[in-house]
């Protein structure tokens, strides 16, 4: 891709062994300080505080899409881009008061399909699967392939050993640490994605100036500050809306509901959406930067490293490439580690083998983890699509789940019958509008036509659920 | 991407269309916030397993 890398291939490979071997090493050391039973490798004992909780809340969204695609769109959206992707924000702030409400009413389950089983039935847990997974599979497949552009762009080693080299490591220290490991490393890729993006903004903005770069924008590229641009508005609330599918239905974010202490889960999920609003809105930011300066972009999800890496020389480079990485392997942990939560659970325990010991599922954890890697490495083998036109399709499926999960958290009159409707009318709505209409609709459509067919099947056809169903897990 | 069906081509500009989107996808936020903050706001301080609720 480019013919001369802007980081030196040595000091790549040193950044990278450093942090793998340090991921590494504190997940072996956190997975021995910790209890053997399956809740302590799955849900860290269930007794995870404020800070801890924020940090692998932020960290797990902050993906690899967020660096990537996050000014991908800002690049070829402008304002709308930048604020747009920061809506998704919303996913996690409005899964806050969901959050205290799953943590009194469910204290012992372990995974969202507990809920959708529990609540709804087997038919709707069925399709619940697999939403979930494809949608699992869509976001490891963007995580693997965004690891092999970084160092492909970046470093120039080959797509293949830097996608590699990334999802191994993670899934070594997640299998050896379970939760643990997660949390701990999510804590400090937090910190460092966090100091070293402002970094980057400040030193960006302070070379060119704000006002320089805003009057070259409106000159040589006026859409992009257009509030009026027809993508942008198609794009605005379409994220905002994926990202409640994404978080409402899926295992990452449930999985940190049930590991955290019932006294921290709202604030921590009120803390961790503030803080992640700021990414996408810097690193969207610095690929208007490179617009207004005209900085020749051969791959258009690559803007932020090139952008970083041209004007701050090999140092940001390097800064760019921890951020990456950071925010690379604490998403593909969270995913590798609450999707094996979900496995284990719904389909090793409740379908294949419901006499199983604590033990055997915890085993059978260690092995989805170790399965799910593998998978990841297969499907992310070849470099397919724009990784956010990837997710845009899986935004479909997702966003068919928010009133079904948040109705049926809330009312007790919520219809199971309508909940698989509205799920599977929204999905195939929203896949028809990804086709035929425009990918920024797709999420979109799904969410309202979920909505409308889950409100008024509950109205015609009310229900009678008892609560203490959930309790009895 | 394949050919637009029928019931897809509806004669409406681009800038209509995304006008009807972003009020459509503000309509649906709205009322996804609103039924949220109902449902918590009745359940706050209540026993989580009410059965009058």
């Amino acid at each position: 891709m480019n013919s001369s890398p802007l980081l030196d291939p040595g000091i790549a490979w040193f950044l990278l062994v450093a942090f793998s071997v340090l991921w590494i090493a504190l997940g072996i050391w956190w997975g021995r300080r910790g209890g053997s039973s399956a809740d302590d490798y799955l849900l860290a004992g269930r007794n995870i505080g404020l800070a801890l909780s924020t940090a692998t809340l932020m960290a797990s969204w902050v993906t690899g899409n967020t660096t990537l695609a996050a000014p991908e769109v800002g690049y070829t959206l402008g304002l709308w881009g930048m604020f747009g992707y920061a809506l998704a924000g919303l996913g996690l702030l409005l899964f806050a008061p969901l959050a205290i409400r799953i943590k009194r009413v469910m204290p012992h389950a372990r995974t969202s399909g507990d809920f959708v089983r529990m609540r709804y039935g087997r038919l709707t847990w069925a399709v619940f699967l697999v939403i979930t997974l494809v949608y699992t599979a869509g976001f490891l497949i963007t995580q693997g392939m965004g690891a092999g552009l970084l160092l492909q762009s970046l470093s120039g080693f080959d797509y293949r050993v830097g996608m590699l080299l990334v999802i191994g490591v993670s899934t070594v220290y997640t299998l050896f640490g379970g939760m643990k490991a997660v949390v701990g490393t999510d804590f400090i890729q937090s910190m460092l994605i966090m100091v070293l993006l402002a970094v980057v903004a400040v030193l960006g903005y302070s070379r060119f100036g704000t006002g320089a770069i805003y009057a070259q924008l409106a000159e040589n590229h006026p859409s992009r500050l257009n509030l009026l641009l027809p993508a942008g508005l198609l794009f605005a609330w379409n994220t905002g809306l994926f990202s409640m599918g994404e978080v409402f239905h899926n295992n990452i974010w449930w999985s940190r509901v049930f590991a955290s202490r019932e006294s921290v889960v709202f604030r921590s999920f009120i803390l961790g959406g503030v803080a992640w609003v700021t990414v996408p809105i810097v690193t969207g930011s610095i690929a208007l930067m490179a617009l207004a300066r005209d900085l020749p972009i051969p791959q258009v999800n690559m803007v932020f490293p090139l952008m970083t890496a041209r004007l701050l020389g090999s140092a940001g480079a390097m800064m760019v490439f921890i951020i990456i990485f950071a925010s690379l392997t604490s998403t593909l942990d969270s995913l590798l580690a609450s999707t094996a939560d979900l496995l284990a659970e719904d389909v090793y325990l409740k379908m294949l083998r419901p006499q199983a010991t604590d033990e055997q599922v915890r085993r059978a954890a260690r092995r989805i983890v170790v399965l799910l890697g593998g998978v990841t490495v297969l499907l992310s083998w070849s470099y397919i699509t724009s990784m956010y036109q990837l997710l845009l399709f899986t935004g479909a499926l997702v966003a068919s789940t928010i009133w079904p999960i948040a109705y049926g958290l809330y009312w007790k009159s919520a219809s199971r019958h309508g909940a698989v409707v509205a799920m599977v009318s929204g999905s195939a709505v929203g896949l028809a509008a990804y086709v035929w209409i425009a990918p920024y609709c797709a999420a979109l459509l799904s969410a309202a036509v979920s909505a409308v067919v889950m409100a008024v099947w509950t109205h015609l056809a009310p229900e009678d659920f008892d609560w203490r169903r959930l309790a009895h897990h | 991407m394949s050919a637009t069906p029928a019931w897809a081509s509806v004669p409406l500009s681009e800038f209509q269309l995304a006008v009807l989107m972003f009020c459509l996808g503000g309509l649906v936020t709205l009322v996804t916030v609103v039924m949220i903050l109902r449902g918590h706001r009745h359940w706050r301080h209540r026993d989580p397993f009410d059965r009058s609720a």
